[in-house]
């Protein structure tokens, strides 16, 4: 381990040069012979009973060859976990983004003016917009065939809270809200469909985050076999949790349309139709209450978060899962009494958003923590280094933390030490003379790492030595922009010998590699690296037992600088000469890598467990400062530590960790769908404000390294931990530089000045 | 969609451009940042049109000329020229920092004051300090040339004094007397590329410490950008170092307040207004003192 050539360092990426030199296609670039352009055609309202559709205009539009509504598809229903998003509305709209009628043209000025000429008859309906009004009783229903609006309810029970709280010196009760936000990815979702392609039914090329859940949505709503159904993933312009299920329905009604019409069809959003139509980060409310002694032990905690859900089940009930087990915080605490709840709505759906389920409870349980030390008048770090996970822990689903590193304190420690917390916490504790005040905060947290128990947790992947030396790899995980190709090119390079230049990653195609479940969860490394590096091996065995007989070696055989070598470090081989020996002595220098995850458990009654194999363990620092005449925040530096196990890439992990970090600025101060009674208001980017590079701090990405014994070379996770902590320690910061405790998200100039949201709707 | 019959047209000359103005109804094109967005976005946008009249090409509108008394702003004299411009900075720097606050580097490249001004958005950054500096703008048609204050170009957001048949070719600004100070504050939901909340432009002559003229004019607050009459004639004349200014910042509220009525969004503009009439006059006094 000792003298590692590819992992644990800084390469360069290996699609980096085909991206900045604008060779790389996106899904939108794609064009085939005889394509036409599908479009859709929207609900006007976020409630209504579609009276009548009307397409005999649009049908007559010169150009157009296919219109069709809800009524044209074989199965209209489908979904990760449960099956009741529609591809199109058919009796009623119930969101604002529901399709209603899809077109396909010559020309998409042709499909644009012909979805003008779709008449559609609503009779408005007054909808449910909040979530606490959804799960009263007497509530109308969001969805058909259901008997209440709940989608989901996670109860956890450890211990017994009134007793705990019997013990209490010091309770605290609060409530905290956070907001929808958007993925904001650059590139707005392009899928094309080429019907009756290379033996399949349909070919689906497009950026899409997760292949084998869209051939799963696709295959259902065409009611084909999975093997007709072949999804091949063109390069992401950014995802975060965000090319699943709308991704999939636009596909469905691309193959629909194109088996139809026999024609490649292709669909590309415009900004404004992928702000209204794609699912969002689930809005929380948050209830916390919370019991510790005068010294500062915690004695209880209950929680009840409840999460909007829109219109669909989406993948509510996995990400009200994971605020479950994060909801605590990484804290010991005895008696923990946590429900946690979907309800839906007829607001847009909400779905997988990096973070998935932890950014609303990591900002309510560390902005609690920091208040709860201020009434107990003690320093933020030590309330929180009184109660944090340790090794051999104890968490509140009861799982020992035993089998990996427990590094609260280291990284607590490093981001202290980076932003000089101490020193600043005691100079702005004091009294602040000028308008503009300073402040610094602190949050940490802990994360499982994979998919826990929400479902099973597998990848697979294909390691293929070419004759000439050059290596082939495969797997189901995705490219979304992340660096997995060069992280998998790193690890399979490790086992190898092998230079990356001499290594391609191929784009996940669901017909070729194994389905290795999802590109989420910040598993990938982890679980692709893993699954990779099982198929190095095994190829590299067999490369050992050729080499041996064909050149007559003995003893141990190293892999190293594109050529094998004898453990005396005599050169043997060229790589390449050994492939291609090998294959003309008809040897297979291809293997396929399985990895499953170690095993876990779950209690759906009590929440008692393991719910994850492995965890990571973060600390985010902000420092800030208030404009207290005008309300402005500005951010002004950010200390960011991470255990990551092992950085295969340490540039990689940084630059996940900035972007994390300036993901949660935007959700702190800014980020607003200008979301009224159902309506989005702020569908571009003119309205919907994210971080400019003048709004990012300085950040120091700090990278914690406490080998995972599962883990790939020890890697564990980094995308999703680092966008948590930001809100809370933003908040906190801004809580020291003005005095005022804020409980609701975002901090925008209304907030921080006069303590409430405005909004042009009253 | 678009009208696919309009035509496009590029001229050279402010004669040539006025000509094909008075022969046919032309959309007017500057440096498009808005032109762009709205075409985009509107479907009625060039409806009613013959075509579009780029005047990008136009160089002798793209200049900034000192005169004896006056300087002359050329309309399609981009953002980025007027931050860049030693002249703006020293004569009129609220100017040159409003030019500076609008949008990125992008944007400020192409976008021309002639073309924010006929935009008239409330939130218009360069709108306010060419009303503060008391600006004229020059407009020139096949007729001849008439000129107008700019604080009555701008009727309503949106809507300009200007007729069809006339180009907006530059705006000429009294050059500062002795013992000028001007200030432009904003504030946005972030750093860069953020539209106006609400802004403040002060043009202030004062002699031996007593406020001699003082134009107030913010942005975003008015649906049109205005001078604070009441606000100015109560300070106007008096000793700038004995006035309160946390209660000019109260009275400058209450003055919004009387022009607009009390709004969504008047819960935030009122104190946030407030803040930046009251710091405009400590700096003023600051820097007045500091000088003195």
């Amino acid at each position: 381990m000792n003298d590692l050539k590819q992992v644990n360092k800084s390469k360069k990426r290996v699609d980096a040069k085909a991206k900045v030199t604008g060779k790389a296609k996106f899904g939108a670039d794609l064009k085939f012979a005889n394509m036409l352009y599908g479009k859709v055609v929207r609900t006007k309202y976020p409630y209504a009973k579609i009276k009548n559709v009307d397409i005999s205009k649009a049908e007559a539009y010169p150009g157009v060859e296919v219109v069709m509504t809800a009524k044209d598809i074989p199965n209209n229903t489908f979904g990760v976990i449960i099956q009741n998003q529609r591809v199109l509305a058919e009796d009623e709209a119930i969101y604002i983004g529901d399709g209603i009628v899809m077109l396909a043209a010559e020309s998409k000025e042709a499909a644009e003016e012909a979805a003008k000429l779709v008449e559609i008859e609503y009779e408005e309906l007054k909808g449910i917009h909040d979530p606490l009004e959804s799960r009263k009783p007497d509530a109308q229903l969001v969805m058909e065939g259901t008997d209440s609006n709940q989608v989901v309810h996670h109860p956890l029970r450890k211990g017994d809270v009134e007793t705990g709280f019997a013990e209490a010196d010091l309770i605290l009760e609060r409530e905290y809200s956070t907001h929808y936000i958007e993925h904001a990815y650059l590139e707005p979702e392009a899928v094309t469909v080429v019907p009756n392609e290379r033996q399949t039914l349909v070919s689906v090329y497009g950026s899409v985050q997760n292949p084998y859940a869209t051939r799963d949505a696709v295959a259902r709503v065409l009611e084909a076999d999975l093997s007709q159904v072949r999804i091949i993933q063109d390069n992401m312009g950014g995802s975060f949790g965000g090319k699943d299920e709308n991704i999939s329905s636009m596909a469905a009604r691309a193959a629909v349309m194109a088996l139809e019409t026999d024609r490649p069809v292709q669909m590309v959003n415009s900004r404004e139709e992928s702000i209204i139509e794609s699912y969002k980060r689930h809005p929380y409310n948050l209830k916390y209450k919370v019991g510790a002694t005068k010294e500062g032990k915690l004695t209880a905690m209950e929680i009840e978060a409840v999460a909007d859900s829109g219109a669909y089940a989406c993948q509510t009930p996995f990400v009200t899962w994971r605020s479950v087990v994060q909801a605590t915080g990484p804290y010991e605490v005895p008696n923990v009494k946590t429900d946690t709840y979907g309800f839906y709505t007829n607001n847009p759906y909400t779905g997988a958003m990096r973070g998935y389920g932890s950014p609303p409870t990591c900002f309510a349980q560390e902005s609690l923590m920091d208040e709860l030390a201020e009434e107990l008048g003690m320093k933020p770090d030590q309330l929180r280094e009184k109660n944090m996970y340790r090794q051999g822990s104890h968490t509140a689903s009861n799982q020992k933390l035993d089998n990996h590193t427990v590094s609260l304190q280291e990284v607590l420690d490093k981001a202290k030490e980076s932003i000089n917390y101490d020193k600043k916490y005691e100079e702005y504790s004091k009294e602040q003379t000028g308008e503009k005040k300073r402040g610094i905060g602190l949050a940490i947290s802990y994360r499982g790492v994979s998919l826990g128990a929400e479902a099973i947790d597998t990848t697979g992947g294909i390691v293929a030595v070419q004759k000439d030396g050059s290596i082939i790899l495969y797997c189901g995980l995705a490219e979304n922009g992340q660096g997995l190709r060069t992280v998998f090119s790193q690890v399979v390079g490790e086992e190898l010998g092998v230079n990356l230049d001499r290594i391609t990653y191929m784009e996940a195609d669901t017909s070729v590699a194994p389905e290795s479940g999802s590109t989420v969860a910040s598993r990938s490394t982890f679980m692709g690296g893993n699954a990779l590096k099982k198929a190095a091996k095994n190829v590299k065995e067999t490369m050992i037992e050729f080499a041996k007989e064909e050149y007559g070696v003995e003893g141990e055989i190293i892999f190293k600088d594109n050529a094998l070598y004898t453990d005396s470090g005599k050169k043997i081989e060229d790589f390449s000469k050994v492939a291609s020996d090998a294959f003309h002595s008809g040897v297979f220098l291809s293997s396929y890598g399985w990895y499953k995850a170690p095993k876990i458990s779950w209690d759906e009654e009590t929440g008692q467990g393991r719910p994850y194999f492995t965890y990571v363990y973060g600390c985010q620092i902000a420092e800030v400062e208030v404009d207290t005449g005008t309300g402005q925040v500005k951010v002004l530096n950010m200390a960011a530590a991470h255990d990551v196990g092992k950085a295969i890439n340490p540039a990689n992990v940084r630059g996940q960790i900035y972007g994390g970090v300036v993901m949660a600025v935007g959700h702190a101060l800014m980020e607003d769908l200008g979301f009224s009674d159902g309506f989005i208001n702020h569908t571009n980017f003119d309205e919907y404000l994210i971080p400019t590079a003048k709004d990012i701090p300085d950040i120091d990405a700090i990278i914690v390294e406490n080998p995972d014994p599962a883990g790939p070379y020890g890697a564990k996770s980094i995308g999703e931990p680092t966008v948590e902590l930001g809100g809370a320690a933003i908040n906190n910061a801004i809580a020291l530089a003005t005095g005022e405790r804020h409980y609701d998200l975002p901090l925008n100039l209304e907030r921080v000045l006069i303590g409430r949201d405005l909004s042009r709707e009253g | 969609m678009m009208n696919k019959d309009l035509k496009f047209y590029k001229a050279t000359k402010v004669d040539e451009a006025v000509k094909l103005l008075a022969d046919n109804k032309l959309k007017l094109l500057a440096g498009g940042t808005d032109f762009m967005v709205d075409l985009r976005n509107e479907e009625d946008f060039l409806n009613g049109y013959d075509g579009i009249l780029d005047l990008s090409h136009i160089d002798e509108i793209k200049k900034i000329i000192e005169n004896d008394e006056h300087v002359e702003i050329g309309a399609m004299v981009t953002h980025r020229d007027i931050v860049d411009s030693d002249l703006i900075k020293e004569y009129y720097p609220a100017l040159a920092q409003s030019a500076g606050a609008i949008g990125s580097t992008p944007i400020r490249n192409r976008a021309t004051i002639g073309g924010n001004i006929c935009n008239a958005a409330a939130c218009a950054d360069t709108l306010g300090p060419l009303i503060a500096f008391e600006g004229r703008a020059v407009l020139k048609s096949a007729n001849g040339t008439r000129t107008m204050d700019v604080s009555e170009f701008v009727k309503w957001p949106y809507e300009t004094g200007i007729n069809e048949d006339e180009i907006l070719v530059s705006f000429i600004l009294p050059k500062p007397e002795e013992g000028a100070y001007s200030s432009f504050q904003k504030i946005g939901r972030r750093q860069a590329l953020a539209i106006t909340r609400i802004s403040l432009a002060v043009k202030a002559v004062i002699e031996s410490g007593v406020i001699k003229e003082i134009n107030l004019v913010p942005g975003s607050a008015t649906p049109v950008p205005t001078t604070f009459s009441k606000v100015e004639a109560e300070i106007k004349g008096k000793q700038l170092s004995e006035i309160d200014p946390k209660e000019i910042g109260e009275k400058a509220a209450e003055e919004m307040i009387g022009i607009t009525g009390e709004r969504w969004s008047t819960p935030y503009k009122k104190p946030a207004l407030a803040t930046l009439f009251r710091r405009a006059i400590k700096n003023l006094q600051e820097e007045v003192a500091n000088n003195g």
